[in-house]
């Protein structure tokens, strides 16, 4: 199964003093990447909330293998884990998009709430057949 | 009803991977949540209900309903006794 990519610049702003790409920041381009996919499948956040639910970022892992700097160009790669529970987990890498070598790679997790705060265990309906969708266009195990 | 609680609490064990835990510290009467019990949290929920699904079928929508039938193993066997039945 493909991985899902964009291709990502790194601006001036997003360095530190020691010229590479702050840690945090590579977050940043993995939002964008998780938001091409979620509009993709009409699951971006106002539709989320829409349907009743929002989905905050429970877990977050990451390993930084080799630093990326100003003007770089980037691939986000992105791919869904499938899930027995209702629960979302993207897998992600960021790799230079010239050279080709590994810069960060990891995985974030997220559950679904209902707008009273409460945690969802099974998804239903339109969602359930939205997330469905996308999990199956872009699931990868390994 | 006691086989019963004693499956539920080593299915806990077992799905939750708890290393420090036997399903005879569980004490039938004990919360699941929070620090006066087994510590368990809302992610450790969502794990036991696909498992509660799979081993009974008995299913547990949403939080709202989980913090009555987590509140112990008791309430746990009598909710799956009643949706069984």
């Amino acid at each position: 199964m493909p991985w899902h990519e964009t291709l990502i610049r790194v601006r001036f702003n997003e360095v530190d003093p020691w010229g590479v790409v702050w840690y945090a920041n590579y977050f940043i381009y993995v939002e964008a990447a998780r938001c091409e996919i979620l509009e993709r499948f009409d699951l971006l956040p106002d539709a989320l909330w829409s349907h009743g639910y929002t989905a905050p970022v429970i877990r977050l892992s990451a390993d930084f293998k080799a630093p990326a700097r100003f003007n770089d160009r980037l691939t986000v790669r992105m791919a869904i884990r499938p899930q027995e529970t209702a629960k979302l987990v993207f897998a992600f890498q960021i790799v230079h998009h010239e050279r080709g070598h590994l810069i960060m790679q990891g995985e974030t997790e997220q559950v679904l709430l209902n707008h009273r705060g409460s945690m969802i265990y099974r998804l239903t309906g339109e969602l359930a057949d939205k997330v469905q969708a996308m999990s199956d266009s872009l699931s990868r195990h390994s | 009803m006691d086989t019963l609680k004693h499956e539920l609490k080593q299915m806990i064990v077992t799905t939750l991977l708890l290393e420090e835990v036997s399903p005879e510290d569980i004490a039938d009467e004990a919360p699941l949540f929070g620090q006066e019990g087994l510590g368990l949290d809302s992610v450790d929920a969502l794990q036991l209900v696909v498992q509660i699904e799979n081993d009974y079928g008995v299913i547990i929508e949403n939080e709202e309903v989980g913090r009555e039938v987590f509140a112990s193993i008791n309430h746990l066997a009598d909710f799956i006794a009643a949706k069984r039945s």
